[in-house]
């Protein structure tokens, strides 16, 4: 696909079906055939039956014919069928693969405001259910729309022809029942809106009551939560009986509505009957036909709001898709240029000797750095200066709130500079490719985040394996646990070979901490970020591993937020932040003159172990 | 060997014979209990059910009535006959859809009652369990149980039942109008039903399977998207994007390979279905014609004869589907049945006392010992007399037992053996509603609801005043910052309290115990999420609540132990030391030399 810039511009559903076309237009033609068919079946009937009752002589052998014929009909309709459904059935599901797989690839492609600006249950419903009406609506959908319409038109072209007064009157009864099924699926709609919301706001309530359950429990309030769970439960009720009402009704309407034509036509079909206007037969297939299409007819409600829904569902995707082109990152392994489609030769690529880790610690440098979240009116900082020499530790120390993560995820661009520059080694951040400046770059996460594989694979994500041996990655795992003081994971099931994460075991705070750790050290990073890494760590633990950071991060520059004295004794500097401005760098004890650091830093020590397991457990 | 406890059955995969009854009659007891109020109106949907069936039933042979019996006399100058099947006809069409009508609402009307009745049930059954339960039984359950479980029950219930009983019906309908009009296309009936039910039972074994496999890998599809994007910065950090994305592509891949197998046994199930059902069809019309030639029968009759013949293999594909509905709505039932069964540990007594007026705060530990699982005891007979208005504190190391000592007080747990007294009374003895008045625990967590502040200070006495309300958020220092919210008090706390700071979240849950004013007071590591200034800012309004209360203190800050009238060291469930702060430094000991290591560590800071 030659698409220019780096990124595939966001597609249209036929867009997306261009590889099966040829297959869709061939299975349509095929259900089509199939269709028509079926609908010629109460032709026989007719045939049969002005035999027996028109011919003065009626013979077995037109019965006979009359049978077989319908019987080999009946049997190609069915072939037909099967074929359709094997013609299609893949080729959807290839073209909701395909959807799936761009729609990932460009969420992987935003940066991290995007994510911040979409709540993850939004994009999970745009690669699920979204994903799966598209491809009901290719493989089902639009198809039987096809056919059902080519039914009707060749179902009325029979009726017609046996009488063209019963013709007319079948066809009056039409927009009347479309109608009331247009009416119908407009209020469902509606309905189904209000009682999802409902239904939404009870499962608020329920996860709120259970994850609450224990100050629920400590002021004693079980019983008015269930009141209000009741109330909430009861109009939940009345929205799904009004539905019911709204689905009964139009049964009511839409039997009306047959049963008055069916009537009518039986009675004008008699006298024309009588009148020799039309044949026996003629009236039979016309009741034959008519039992045949209006389940065709049922259906177009449901085929228009299933045409509505995958608009909807195609919609959300396209809003999506046409995002502004996002980072530059490797998404295949192995290739070394962004995929698909990106140019060459991007600027800076050879500034920076990219990716071979334990190389000598860089420098980092803000200048008059300036940053705001995107749609927040208040900037988390202005003007901000600091430099960070090559191996120096320094310690970030702010109150809460204060910037301290904002600074250090802008190191990587997981965030972008408003104003001001940023520059490692003396190169800006921005004409940095990301998977080399990336590469660089370990972080330690707060909230620490591991993946669903093993502890040796969640160690090793940043590391290039490729170009080590397994023993030389033991060796790597190894000291890492070591540093982290991870010692918990020889007594894992599987020791370093057990499952994490989403689908495997599930560690508490401080485990996972301890691994977030591990995993940025093993990488040998010229940068270390360390985002308040040992906040779940009790204090014989966090000085441990304080210890052991100290002797083992001389080849690279570390920044580290922190709120505990102990931690920040692990710097060369400390940086105070405030007000969205460094305040005052300096020593530890320099710093314990200025008010405002002493107060951060002072006083009171823990004195007992916050457990980072639930020490029952 | 101990009872398996019936929520923990539901891990198992595999099931022995005896607690597949057990599991079956529970659902069967719990589906009778709720639908028993609603017997009328079942038998109603029913008979309901049987007049609609009945009627769309009877429209062909109307239809096929009128074609052969009519048109002669009319012929003959006779209209009286073709206006009575034509009324008749109309009649039976409107019946049927006002009878249908009637059904449908009468049926929801019946699911969502059961529905109700459920969920209340469920919901206060989750209240009640026992702390104890929740922590082995997380949240992420008990939520699915709730939810998605009542939804399957829902679906099946709303639409499953009903339509299950009209399909079944049709076919029996539809089945004896055939029989009625020729015996012999029984006959072909019977002779089609063999590779029908063959069909049958292979469709469902397979489409069980693939549907269950497609499930299966969904899940796996959702747990991936929903990991890699809610850790995308570490995603983004680490470049792990190219792992990420071929393991999502695999499952994908997977997940495209199960949904094809899913529809190709549909594929091969419906057609052929088709097939027989228009062999039958060319069949009947053989053997119709035969009749009609040999006289038995009459050319409107073969109208009919068509159209229950193509009618009467539909509900087998509706009954096809039903099976899956069906057979998640059972194990639905299952798991929400042994919810239900699962025994609140902590009970409520049968005659409560009751108590006039205020307790003085007076707790008496009377030889009570506490273990969380048999014959591992979390805490050794433990005798203890606290005096009313006394400040204690809690002290050891982790997993030492202090937890446990507060969370008997608190009645998470029931003790067990020996005795907890307030003043005098065992708190088993008192009411929840009384004893939630009398003491309260501040954990940790500071959870808030959504709702906005002042709901959430309320929360704890749902009766209070707006004035009540800001007082008590004055009295522990909380007002100031609540006035700067956008809205002050009526300020709409984002889900789980996002917008306010971890001390701002202390504050409140301290304004709510305020509300309740009780007489003790515990609290379980209430401050140790918070930084240092923000702990400052939360002492002060500490104080005051502990104002003039008995209370236990579990804290890691050494000078909030040093300012209590007493300290308790917890070890290994023990109690080993007891006194005043500033007698147990005095006599040295385990108090004494955490004391010193918090000195140390103070001299290398500065």
């Amino acid at each position: 696909m030659q698409v220019g810039s780096q990124e595939p511009p966001a597609l249209g559903l036929w867009e997306y079906m261009r590889p099966i076309r040829a297959r869709w237009f061939l299975g349509c033609a095929v259900a089509v055939t199939a269709t028509v068919i079926g609908i010629s079946i109460p032709q026989v009937l007719a045939w049969i039956v002005d035999h027996l009752v028109g011919s003065e002589t009626p013979t077995p052998g037109r019965v006979w014919a009359g049978g077989a014929l319908i019987t080999v009909l009946g049997l190609a309709q069915a072939v037909l069928f099967f074929v359709r459904r094997m013609l299609v059935v893949d080729t959807a599901a290839t073209v909701e693969m395909t959807m799936r797989m761009r729609l990932y690839d460009k969420l992987s492609r935003m940066p991290v405001s995007f994510h911040d600006r979409w709540p993850s249950g939004q994009l999970l419903t745009r690669s699920t259910s979204d994903m799966s009406m598209i491809r009901r609506w290719i493989s089902f959908g639009s198809i039987q729309s096809v056919t059902s319409a080519l039914a009707i038109l060749v179902g009325l072209f029979y009726l017609f022809r046996g009488s063209w007064l019963l013709g007319l009157i079948y066809t009056c009864s039409l927009p009347p029942t479309l109608l009331v099924l247009w009416f119908f699926i407009k209020r469902m709609k509606k309905l189904t809106r209000r009682s999802q919301q409902q239904s939404g706001d009870l499962a608020t309530s329920v996860e709120e009551s259970v994850q609450g359950i224990r100050v629920l429990k400590a002021l004693g309030q079980g019983e008015n939560a269930l009141d209000r769970f009741t109330d909430e439960s009861a109009e939940l009720m009345h929205t799904e009986i009004d539905r019911s009402k709204t689905l009964g009704s139009t049964f009511v309407k839409t039997s009306l509505l047959t049963g008055a034509t069916m009537a009518i036509s039986l009675l004008v079909g008699i006298n024309e009957v009588a009148n020799g206007q039309m044949t026996v037969g003629a009236l039979t297939a016309f009741f034959a036909t008519t039992a045949m299409l209006t389940p065709h007819v049922e259906r177009s409600g449901m085929m228009i709001s299933m045409y509505l829904d995958s608009k909807v569902a195609m919609d959300r995707h396209r809003e999506i898709m046409s995002e502004p082109s996002g980072e530059r990152v490797l998404l295949v392994p192995g290739v070394t240029t962004p995929v698909p489609g990106s140019e060459a030769g991007q600027p800076g690529s050879d500034v920076l000797p990219s990716s071979q880790p334990y190389q000598q610690a860089a420098e980092i440098r803000f200048e008059h750095a300036d940053f705001s979240y995107e749609g927040s009116p208040t900037p988390v900082f202005t003007d901000l200066s600091l430099t960070v020499a090559p191996g120096e530790i320094l310690a970030l120390v702010g109150p809460t709130g204060c910037g301290k993560s904002t600074l250090l995820q802008l190191i990587p661009r997981l965030y972008s500079l408003t104003g001001g520059d940023l520059l490692v080694d003396g190169h800006s951040v921005a004409d940095l490719p990301l998977p080399d400046l990336r590469s660089q770059i370990a972080v330690a996460f707060e909230e620490p985040i591991l993946f669903s594989s093993s502890v040796r694979d969640n160690v090793l994500v940043g590391v290039d394996r490729a170009s080590k041996t397994e023993q030389e990655l033991d060796q790597i795992v190894e000291d890492a646990l070591r540093i982290s003081a991870s010692d918990f994971v020889s007594d894992l099931p599987d020791g370093v070979h057990t499952l994490i994460g989403e689908e495997g075991m599930s560690l508490s705070g401080g485990q996972r901490q301890r691994l977030s750790l591990a995993r940025a050290i093993a990488t040998r990073p010229r940068i270390l970020l360390l985002d308040d890494p040992l906040s779940a760590l009790d204090v014989k633990t966090e000085e441990a591993v304080v210890g052991m950071l100290s002797e083992h991060l001389n080849q690279t520059t570390v920044v580290i937020t922190a709120h505990r004295p102990s931690t920040v004794a692990l710097a060369d500097r400390v940086a105070l932040m405030q007000d969205g401005a460094i305040a005052a760098t300096g020593r530890h004890s320099e710093l314990m003159s200025n008010p405002d650091y002493a107060r951060l830093m002072s006083l009171d020590a823990d004195i007992v172990e916050e457990g980072d397991a639930p020490w029952h457990a | 060997m101990a009872r398996v406890a019936p929520v923990l059955q539901e891990d198992r995969v595999e099931l022995s014979a005896e607690e597949q009854k057990q599991a079956q009659a529970r659902s069967l007891k719990l589906l009778r209990s709720v639908l028993r109020p609603l017997k009328k109106q079942l038998i109603l949907t029913l008979v309901l059910v049987v007049v609609s069936v009945g009627l769309t039933t009877a429209l062909p042979l109307l239809l096929s009535y009128g074609i052969d019996n009519t048109i002669t006399p009319l012929m003959e100058g006779h209209s009286g006959p073709v206006t009575l099947v034509v009324a008749l006809y109309f009649a039976a069409a409107v019946l049927a859809g006002l009878t249908l009508y009637a059904n449908v609402v009468l049926t929801t009307k019946v699911s969502q009652r059961a529905l109700f009745d459920l969920r209340k049930r469920m919901f206060g059954h989750a209240q009640r369990l026992s702390v104890q339960f929740h922590e082995t039984y997380t949240s992420g359950r008990v939520v699915s149980r709730l939810t998605s479980d009542l939804e399957t029950l829902k679906s099946f219930l709303d639409s499953g039942l009903s339509q299950l009983a009209s399909t079944l019906l049709s076919m029996v309908f539809t089945v004896a109008a055939l029989v009625l009009l020729d015996w012999r296309a029984g006959v072909g009936l019977l002779v089609a039903a063999v590779p029908i039910y063959f069909l049958t039972r292979w469709f469902r074994k397979h489409s069980a399977l693939a549907y269950r496999a497609q499930r299966v890998v969904n899940a796996q599809l959702i747990g991936r998207f929903v990991e890699t994007f809610t850790g995308i910065r570490a995603v983004k950090a680490f470049r792990y994007e190219p792992q990420a994305r071929s393991a999502y592509g695999n499952i994908a891949e997977d997940f495209r390979v199960k949904v094809m197998d899913s529809i190709k046994v549909n594929g091969i199930f419906m057609p052929s279905l088709t097939a027989i059902g228009n062999v039958f069809l060319g069949t009947v019309m053989i053997i119709g014609g035969y009749a009609v030639l040999g006289g038995s029968m009459q050319v409107g009759t073969l109208l009919a004869l068509a159209i229950y013949a193509n009618r009467v293999f539909e509900p087998v594909m509706a009954l096809s589907d039903f099976y899956n509905l069906f057979q998640s709505a059972v194990s639905a039932l299952e798991k929400v049945s042994s919810f239900l069964e699962e025994e609140p540990s902590v009970a409520e007594p049968e005659h409560p006392v009751t108590r006039e007026g205020k307790p003085s705060g007076d707790v008496l530990f009377d030889n009570v010992s506490f273990s969380y699982l048999p014959g591992r005891p979390a805490l050794h007979p433990l005798d203890l007399h606290v005096p009313a208005g006394q400040q204690v504190a809690l002290v050891g190391k982790t997993g030492a037992g202090k937890s446990t000592v507060a969370k008997l007080i608190a009645r998470f747990y029931d003790v067990s053996s020996g005795r907890l007294l307030l003043d005098g009374v065992d708190i088993r003895d008192l009411s929840d509603e009384q004893l939630r008045r009398e003491v309260v625990m501040i954990t940790q967590e500071a959870f808030l609801f959504s709702g906005s502040v002042a709901d959430n200070i309320r929360l704890a006495r749902p009766s209070a005043s707006d004035e009540e309300v800001i007082a008590a958020a004055r009295s522990v220092g909380a007002h100031d910052f609540i006035m700067n919210l956008p809205s002050g008090y009526e300020t709409n706390l984002a889900k789980r309290g996002g917008r306010v700071s971890a001390g701002q979240r202390q504050l409140i849950s301290f304004a709510r115990a305020f509300l309740v004013n009780p007489s003790v007071l515990i609290l379980d590591e209430a401050t140790a999420s918070l930084d240092i200034p923000t702990e400052r800012l939360v002492q002060r309004g500490l104080a005051r609540l502990l104002q003039g209360r008995t209370s236990f203190v579990i804290a890691h800050r050494l000078s909030t132990v040093l300012d209590s009238d007493r300290v308790l060291v917890v070890s290994e469930g023990r109690m080993i030391e007891d006194g005043a702060p500033s007698a147990l430094i005095t006599a040295g000991g385990v108090f004494a030399e955490m004391v010193d290591s918090w000195n140390e560590t103070m001299a290398v800071e500065e």
